[in-house]
């Protein structure tokens, strides 16, 4: 599974409050500044990506992955929720070494 | 229990219209686990119907979620209530005691509902029929929406299905 984000998603019109931002003032212990730094960082660079086009040879991709045999209609697709289930747990229980 | 399993399977009881959206409509598609992209949340895509959308409270209480809007408790689900969401095309949450979270959103960015709806694929989960929007359609939403997390999305979902295709040799 690629952690391509780490915020709520959501297509709607922008009614859903943004995620509660990082207080202005506050200090953080030096580990949290560091993850809140790559996470501005990230974001940044996010902003920065060259705008994705749907142009014809992308939207030849999706219709090539729809026709494939494993996405037609009925395909049990349980193993999208376990492995989300399952990545979910194991980021739940990993605990930073001393 | 799977996480968002039981809302899916309780909401198509109680005949609520919906269809999954986001990058986890996204991923139904995924060919494997390589191929999908993490979210936290499962965005279901409602029609602007009152009625349908207290039927979808409802259910997603009937199996333990909490409602929200925003971060606000949403009070009884009324069809009061509904109206004024649906007014607003306002977003409300479901939210299960594992802290799964389904968006009951009433709009996709570029789309209504019915067109949606008319093209939708099904997937099995679980034992479950899942409605699900056609990748065309959650991609095309996605650039037509244009934040830099959907233009996140865009880029790194291309670059999988162009790795996926020079794997299977297509490209």
């Amino acid at each position: 599974m690629n952690t391509m984000t780490p915020h709520r998603e959501h297509d709607g019109t922008g009614l859903k409050p943004a995620a509660s931002p990082v207080p202005t003032g506050r200090t953080f212990d030096r580990e949290t500044e560091l993850a809140l730094e790559a996470l501005d960082q990230a974001e940044e660079a996010a902003r920065k990506l060259p705008p994705c086009v749907l142009d014809d040879e992308y939207l030849a991709m999706i219709a090539w992955v729809d026709a494939m045999p494993c996405n037609r209609p009925g395909t049990d697709k349980t193993w999208v929720h376990e492995l989300h289930d399952s990545v979910v747990a194991h980021f739940a229980t990993c605990r930073r070494l001393p | 229990m799977i996480p968002f399993v039981d809302a899916c399977r309780a909401l198509i009881r109680d005949g609520v219209r919906f269809v999954v959206i986001g990058v986890w409509g996204a991923n139904y598609y995924a060919r494997s686990a390589g191929t999908t992209l993490a979210t936290l949340d499962l965005d279901a895509f409602l029609p602007l119907d009152a009625h349908n959308l207290v039927l979808a409270w409802k259910a997603c209480q009937s199996v333990g979620c909490t409602l929200w809007a925003g971060d606000e408790p949403l009070g009884p689900p009324t069809l009061e209530l509904a109206e004024a969401v649906v007014a607003r095309r306002a977003l409300t949450t479901a939210v299960d005691d594992t802290g799964a979270e389904i968006d009951l959103t009433l709009t996709m960015t570029g789309f209504s509902f019915a067109e949606v709806d008319a093209a939708k694929a099904s997937f099995l989960v679980d034992g479950v029929s899942v409605p699900v929007a056609r990748l065309a359609h959650i991609v095309r939403s996605k650039m037509l929406a244009g934040r830099p997390k959907d233009q996140l999305f865009l880029t790194s979902h291309r670059t999988l299905l162009d790795r996926l295709m020079r794997r299977e040799g297509r490209a």
